[in-house]
């Protein structure tokens, strides 16, 4: 809104209705419909959050079956993706494992990326950093234990985060499941699940429209 | 904004008549700051958390793992972690139904319940903020869509993280079988308040 226009009354003098009456309806005026985000509203941002239930490591190509194969490359791909249709600011990202048991390989080097990027991911490589700007990365710790490892509910990944994603940003999640190169005997694997299920949860802030 | 202090000019002309000027001045200036929670009567607007999955039994997998097939019983749809600034969220409901995937033939659970929980960690313990039970015994059956009323709960930004648990009564994991054999989808959606920023 603008600024009322408003008559001076001085003091010691008389009370005249008239002016007072028409100071008020000046601020009714400029209140009625004309109050403007940014200039008179301290809040002028919303929320808006995306939900998503991913799943990921879907692959064949780790059925590894003899010593040979242990050593050929991992799989990895986008598995999630969102074009940003205006400019908008990322603020919490969140990734759950949703399956009661995700069982992984000793060994395996597994990892889910939230990524940001101003080209289409279409090409996927191995090379993460040349893939855009890591956000937020939920990693399946595979080394601790002997023989397989169990993920339980409850694993997952928070991030507090100040993005900024302009028009035409592609998000995405990125997985990867990769071997170790000291790891090629056949008994390092055995895949017995080769999928998980992951919630992934994006919280946006960007003005009201 | 702030609250314009505005002073009484009394009723008489022997008062000063500019004090009803000042008290405009004041209110012009104070508008041009209007605050969500001070000034704006409906400042919050809704969110909506939606879940889609199924439930069933593990499917075979390949190889000798037995001790891996089990009756998926137990599932969780969704999570997330409130949004920055949410000391003034504020849950409002969840709903929920669930439809076999052979509506006429198909097995189904005797019973759906579908809980939403909140933590203080993300990893930590989860406890009910509240929850609704789908029976297959009602009219429309587990398709009757059920809603429950949160919003008589506080919220508490010292669990700022939820999830859907999804939990079906019991299937055998014998190798006898129940309605694991028929899929039962599911949809869930909690609703919630929380201001502008």
């Amino acid at each position: 809104m603008g600024n009322p226009i408003l008559r001076r009354i001085r003091n010691n003098t008389f009370g005249n209705g008239p002016v007072v009456r028409a100071n008020d309806g000046a601020l009714l005026a400029e209140l009625q419909g004309n109050a403007a985000k940014k200039i008179n509203i301290a809040q002028y941002n919303s929320y808006h959050d995306i939900t998503a239930k991913v799943s990921f490591f879907a692959s064949d190509a780790l059925d590894i079956s003899d010593d040979a194969q242990a050593s050929t490359p991992a799989e990895s791909g986008i598995v999630w993706l969102h074009r940003v249709p205006r400019k908008k600011n990322l603020v919490r990202s969140s990734m759950y494992n949703l399956l009661n048991q995700l069982l992984v390989p000793q060994g395996l080097d597994a990892n889910v990326r939230l990524m940001k990027s101003d080209k289409f991911p279409g090409d996927p490589s191995f090379d993460v950093e040349e893939m855009g700007e890591e956000i937020d990365k939920f990693t399946i710790d595979t080394t601790s234990a002997s023989g397989d490892t169990t993920v339980a509910v409850g694993n997952g990944s928070t991030s507090t985060e100040n993005t900024l994603c302009r028009a035409g940003d592609y998000l995405f999640l990125y997985s990867t499941f990769s071997i170790p190169e000291d790891k090629t005997k056949v008994d390092d694997f055995t895949l017995l699940i080769r999928y998980g299920t992951l919630s992934l949860h994006l919280v946006f802030k960007e003005e009201h429209a | 904004m702030s609250i314009p202090t505005l002073t009484d000019p009394a009723a008489s002309i022997t008062n000063d008549a500019s004090v009803v000027e000042q008290n405009d001045r004041n209110i012009a200036a104070s508008i041009n700051n209007l605050e969500n929670t001070t000034n704006v009567v409906q400042f919050k607007g809704l969110r909506v958390y939606g879940g889609t999955g199924f439930l069933s039994r593990t499917p075979p997998l390949e190889g000798n793992y037995p001790n891996y097939i089990t009756g998926r019983t137990v599932n969780y749809f969704i999570f997330w972690n409130q949004h920055p600034d949410s000391s003034d969220a504020a849950y409002l409901d969840m709903s929920a139904y669930a439809i076999r995937g052979n509506d006429f033939v198909g097995e189904q659970p005797d019973t759906v319940t579908v809980t939403l929980q909140k933590s203080a960690s993300v990893a930590g313990v989860f406890s009910s903020v509240g929850s609704l039970t789908l029976d297959s015994a009602d009219a429309g059956g587990l398709s009757l869509v059920k809603t429950v009323d949160l919003s008589g709960t506080a919220y508490s930004t010292s669990t700022p993280f939820h999830r859907v648990k999804v939990e079906a009564s019991s299937v055998a994991d014998d190798g006898s079988f129940g309605w694991g054999n028929s899929p039962v989808f599911v949809v869930v959606n909690v609703r919630m308040k929380s201001a502008s920023a």
